[in-house]
């Protein structure tokens, strides 16, 4: 299983780095307006940075799609199952993969933040400070919700047109409940719609759940 | 001790059925599996390694039975495709650093060792390296974690003669170790002449022969006749024939024994090519 990660982290090097470096602005962007818009209106404009931010971490977690890809085009999933690697260990180093992107991501992001709210001079009233931590919930959830959905189905049905067919179809509701949350975001609506991306990330999470022991056995019955 | 032992095995498909295929490939010997395209080796190497279910049968690898979850069994087993099954934009040496943490008994001396051998750059993206190159790469790998048994699924396919000849140098020469054994497919009749302590003969799925090659070689005979003489041979044991314009052409297995019996009738050693065109191309009683 290491060594599944080694390649993974060799092949998506030069892509990571592009990406933190878009996370770490978008970190010192979020950071910035917390420090610098002194009013309870900084977590509205911060909360339309997390979208971006979302959008960015769906973006980080296409990278395990990508390893998907590459490793069904050009034959190694083949190759590595006749090495000392179990089928399992494949999906595992899979959804490791999927944490740590999210791990790293989430991380820059928890800093930015932090300094923000540390170095402000007015600290942000507690209704503000637990809305922030929804929308930071919520978008990461939603991003690590759509890379384990596609692991679980790409076990299933490989990556070609039918896999992401279906993977769309599948994360397409997530997808849509934040494109509506974000232009209600946009019209400084956001109590109001919370609750929407709220239940269709914690359905989204037990579908996913539902899937994570499924992506197991689904490994173990597909051919090379 | 057999390195290899396939029972019975059979994988069904919409048009196409390997069915109950079993030999054997014994420890220090090179077993060369021959057919036509489409014959079901590759089907068969893969139902070996369990990259497909099968529908029956079972495979033991040094008496231990092999299935997907058999990781321990695996680090003994160096495999070999038709292509290299590993990313374009990796190198040798990344792909060096990712079977060390892969493999038990990976060996990166014995790798920059064979890297050497085959003068490839240990820098050198795979996407820059020639069909030749990436086959010496991928046998590498194979011979770097102390693999016991190789298995090559058509690894001199599309290779010049000079690449091809030096592949079959490395084979051999990993055979020095007698517990070592290699099954080997290839349609490349002439590559398994050089180096095949056994052939095994798959056709339309089914195994028709699995003998050591000298047998195939020595035993076997090709009689060239007439119609007279061909009506009485080709009641012998296993006779195969083929009708040409003006004559017969019978395979017989048991045909070193025949030829006194013949001593009027043309007969010849065949080949491997011409033993699997006869059972392929010819007929039987």
């Amino acid at each position: 299983m290491k060594g599944l990660l080694k390649k993974d982290h060799i092949l998506l090097r030069d892509y990571f780095f592009l990406f933190v470096m878009l996370d770490i602005a978008i970190s010192v962007m979020i950071g910035g307006t917390l420090l610098l818009t002194q009013s309870e209106k900084a977590v509205m404009d911060v909360s339309r940075l997390a979208i971006i931010s979302y959008v960015l971490l769906t973006m980080v977690q296409s990278l395990v799609n990508q390893t998907f890809n590459d490793d069904e085009k050009s034959g190694f999933l083949a190759n590595a199952f006749t090495q000392p690697v179990a089928r399992g260990d494949y999906v595992k180093a899979k959804y490791i993969l999927a944490l740590q992107l999210t791990g790293v991501f989430a991380g820059i992001h928890t800093i930015g933040i932090f300094i923000g709210l540390v170095l402000r001079k007015e600290p942000l009233p507690s209704d503000a400070m637990m809305l922030l931590a929804e929308i930071f919930i919520i978008a990461l959830a939603g991003a690590t919700i759509i890379s384990f959905n596609s692991i679980s189905l790409f076990m299933k049905f490989g990556a070609g047109k039918k896999g992401i067919g279906i993977r769309l179809i599948v994360v397409a509701p997530m997808i849509i409940t934040y494109l509506i949350w974000t232009m209600n975001i946009a019209r400084d609506n956001i109590e109001l719609n919370i609750s929407l991306p709220a239940i269709v990330t914690l359905l989204s999470f037990g579908v996913s759940l539902l899937l994570v022991p499924m992506s197991f056995k689904w490994a173990e019955r597909r051919e090379f | 001790m057999d390195a290899l032992e396939i029972k019975n095995v059979t994988k069904k498909y919409t048009k196409f059925t390997l069915d109950n295929v079993s030999f054997s490939v014994p420890q220090g010997s090179i077993m060369g599996l021959i057919g036509e395209n489409g014959a079901g080796k590759s089907t068969l190497i893969k139902a070996v390694l369990d990259l497909v279910n099968k529908d029956g049968g079972e495979v033991d690898i040094y008496g231990k039975k092999h299935d997907r979850n058999s990781k321990d069994i695996r680090e003994d087993v160096g495999v070999v495709f038709d292509t290299l099954h590993y990313h374009e934009n990796l190198n040798p040496m990344q792909i060096s650093k990712i079977s060390a943490l892969t493999y038990k008994n990976w060996d990166e001396k014995a790798f920059s060792h064979y890297l050497e051998i085959f003068k490839l750059n240990e820098k050198s993206k795979i996407k820059t390296l020639s069909k030749g190159m990436k086959m010496k790469l991928g046998i590498a790998i194979a011979l770097s974690h102390d693999a016991k048994l190789l298995i090559l699924d058509e690894p001199t396919a599309g290779l010049d003669p000079v690449a091809r000849d030096d592949l079959l140098d490395i084979f051999l020469d990993f055979m020095q170790d007698e517990t070592r054994s290699i099954l080997i497919s290839s349609h490349i009749t002439t590559d398994l002449e050089k180096i095949a302590d056994y052939i095994t003969f798959i056709h339309e799925g089914k195994v028709l022969l699995s003998k050591s090659k000298d047998e195939l070689l020595y035993d076997y005979r090709i009689v060239r006749c007439g119609e007279s003489d061909f009506i009485e041979l080709k009641e012998e044991e296993g006779a195969v024939w083929r009708k040409h314009d003006y004559q017969y052409e019978v395979l017989l297995p048991t045909g070193k024994k025949l030829e006194s019996k013949y001593s009027s009738c043309e007969m010849e050693r065949p080949t491997i090519d011409e033993i699997m065109l006869m059972y392929i191309k010819g007929e039987r009683s």
